[in-house]
């Protein structure tokens, strides 16, 4: 019998140490980004509850439990009173801002296990748009989350889409860029690159600037996706890039935010921020601000792309931030935390841990 | 450098880049990748596995010995166990030999198991901690991320099917390796382990991405090839000849009228069942390393009585 107990012994320690003690398989979290509006915030945590805060005080106002949401990856989307939300249970919520469920699409009724949704929202003339992981990119009626148009791309989607003058623009994980017709799903274009597409948009101009996991960042005639410039950089074009003024400010996960001229893609400054960064950036004071997935938080100022580590918050950040004015807010992933930090002096004005 | 820093430098980075690599020219099937991968695993550890099948082979013809050890010390432990050493050592053997290649599989495993995890993520959090793995190399960001499906198999899911080849393999290779035991203690032992141990497998296998569930029934079956090839079939032959005698002899029109004319009690039969007593006995023979001529006597046997497998080797004299 003692070479039974051995073996059970054995067993079990394998067991323990090869998924308890080392790089165990996560559970879906999420990294919802933070939304403003009016005097609230709203953001979805990895139970897969809408929260709204005081965006003053951070007290809670209100949270509702999303039925069947393991965590949320996409920031909320406020247009008017309602506020919409994607969840990984694989459901659109829209909730009014008092806190009251209006619909979920698809409804409980209509689907069993419908995929996860890690795309974020887009809004325009009376719908919604996201992508899916069941490889669809879906148009709803806002009113009433009914289906207006799905297309089918060749693998899942993780990234949220941007709808510019009646277009949809949305990567793909068949490395694959596409714009859409807003109105009926139709492809005007699409470019592919050789890696996957899990960063959103923005326009700049005449050109459309989107990172890809290839390790570039893009830039596209906007109107037929053909390639104007693009960049290397050592690693992943994981979150998405800003624009400001002349400049592109693009993070990677090398640790670098390589700051490139708009028009050209040439590489203006990089700003090594010593470890990956996944979280968007944000415009705050003319400042961007941007963090490491280790929580040590940076501006860079837009004039002179000098940079200056203003907070070192020692927790995982990937959640995009969100500026309002001189303030802005990070979702942290451990310990669950929202921070509101003043972006010019770096001080914290108050921290809420989600229970 | 902390150790997870070195562990990632040394093991886990390599290992990752290396698959994905070997993923681009095995047609981005991460299945195949597994499948070379083990293989390559195996060609490197093949001189311990041989050494581990060796020592295994070894301990099995010191066990009477070792048993009989443990009868007279029973009561002075510190002289057991300075006898057991100078048994070992004068036979060669190490109780280390079986274990250590087993250890060396412990990394292996780990690395494999974050490997795939991390190759092949589900969630958005596991695939975003795969780029601070990532080498330089072109390659592995055109060829990321990698599909996860392999014939029915997803691999980043368990699969029950993969689980139970698993565990089929495993008792194969066990039952090959099992010495037929005389003492009824020992052999309730072997055939606990016997099950235990493809038992326990299943289980991690429903439990862990199928990945790495591939790896055991790839490793399995090169070791029971492995194995075949340089001890035979071992415990396995009794089973396998009377499978053969189940299906493989279709008995003729003739032999099946006369087989029915005849009583239930078969020769048949018997041929089959003293077939298989004599491997069990002149496997426990070559196990016993006195060849069978120890004063111990087995169980249902008096001393100085000769069992049936002496009576035999007698009458063949």
């Amino acid at each position: 019998m003692r070479k039974v107990s051995i073996l059970l012994i054995l067993v079990v320690v394998l067991a323990t140490v090869i998924t308890g003690c080392s790089g165990a398989r996560n559970r879906p979290l999420g990294w919802s980004g933070v939304t403003v509006s009016g005097n609230n915030l709203y953001f979805g945590t990895h139970s897969g509850t809408l929260f709204s805060l005081n965006k003053d005080t951070g007290t809670v106002q209100w949270q509702l439990s999303l039925e069947g949401a393991q965590g949320v990856y996409g920031a909320p989307l406020v247009s008017g009173d309602t506020i919409y939300v994607t969840t990984y249970g694989g459901r659109v919520f829209a909730v009014n801002t008092s806190g009251v469920l209006k619909w979920t699409s698809p409804t409980t009724q209509e689907s069993k296990s419908p995929d996860a949704i890690i795309s974020g929202l887009a809004y325009s003339n009376g719908n919604l748009y996201y992508g899916s992981t069941d490889k669809n990119v879906y148009a709803l009626n806002a009113e009433t989350g009914q289906q207006v148009w799905k297309f089918a791309t060749g693998d899942k989607i993780w990234a949220s889409p941007v709808v510019d003058n009646g277009i949809v623009y949305i990567g793909s994980f068949d490395n694959s860029f596409y714009a859409l017709s807003a109105d009926d799903g139709h492809q005007i274009w699409k470019f592919d690159a050789a890696g996957v597409f899990n960063a959103s948009p923005v326009i700049s101009g005449n050109n459309l600037i989107v990172g890809s996991l290839d390790r570039n960042i893009y830039a596209l005639d906007i109107n037929n996706g053909q390639v104007v410039w693009r960049f290397e950089g050592q690693k992943w074009f994981w979150a998405d890039a800003i624009v400001v003024g002349n400049n592109v400010y693009a993070p990677n996960t090398d640790g670098k935010v390589y700051v490139l001229n708009a028009s050209t893609g040439d590489q203006v400054a990089s700003l090594d921020l010593g470890s990956s960064i996944a979280s968007s950036p944000a415009l705050a004071a003319d400042q961007v601000v941007v963090s490491t997935e280790t929580g040590k938080v940076s501006t860079i100022a837009t004039s002179s792309n000098q940079q200056k580590q203003i907070s070192d918050l020692q927790t995982t950040v990937r959640a995009p931030i969100t500026a309002d004015g001189d303030i802005v807010y990070l979702h942290s992933q451990t310990n669950e935390t929202i921070y509101a930090l003043n972006a010019v002096a770096g001080t914290a004005l108050w921290q809420y841990r989600v229970q | 450098m902390s150790i997870g820093d070195i562990w990632n430098v040394i093991i886990l980075d390599p290992l990752i880049n290396g698959m994905v690599w070997l993923s681009s020219i095995l047609f981005h099937n991460f299945g195949l990748t597994v499948i070379v991968l083990t293989a390559v695993i195996f060609g490197l550890m093949y001189p311990l596995t041989i050494k581990q099948m060796k020592a295994a082979k070894a301990m099995q013809v010191l066990q009477p010995k070792l048993q009989a050890l443990q009868k007279k010390y029973a009561k002075d432990r510190q002289r057991l166990a300075q006898e057991q050493m100078a048994l070992m050592r004068e036979s060669g053997t190490s109780a280390t030999g079986c274990l250590v290649p087993t250890l060396i599989q412990f990394p292996i495993w780990l690395a494999l198991y974050q490997a795939i995890v991390r190759v092949l993520a589900v969630t958005p959090e596991d695939f975003l901690n795969l780029s601070g793995h990532l080498y330089n190399w072109q390659v592995v960001y055109n060829v990321l991320p990698l599909s996860s499906k392999f014939l029915w198999i997803d691999l980043a899911n368990p699969d029950y099917v993969l689980a139970l080849l698993v565990g089929v393999a495993m008792f194969i290779q066990q039952k090959m390796t099992t010495p037929p035991a005389t003492d009824p203690k020992v052999a309730a032992q072997s055939q606990l382990m016997l099950f235990m141990m493809p038992a326990m497998f299943v289980f991690i296998s429903i439990t862990f991405p199928a990945g790495l569930a591939l790896y055991w029934l790839t490793s399995s079956i090169l070791r029971v090839v492995v194995q075949f090839a340089a001890t035979g079939p071992g415990e396995l032959k009794p089973w396998l000849q009377g499978i053969v005698a189940r299906f493989g002899q279709k008995p003729s029109y003739q032999s099946r009228v006369t087989k029915a004319e005849k009583s239930p009690a078969q020769p048949a039969p018997k041929i089959v069942v003293e077939q298989a007593e004599e491997i069990v006995n002149e496997g426990s023979r070559s196990n016993r390393a006195d060849g069978g001529g120890s004063n111990q006597p087995r169980p249902g046997q008096t001393k100085g009585q000769p069992g049936r497998g002496g009576d035999r080797r007698r009458k063949r004299r």
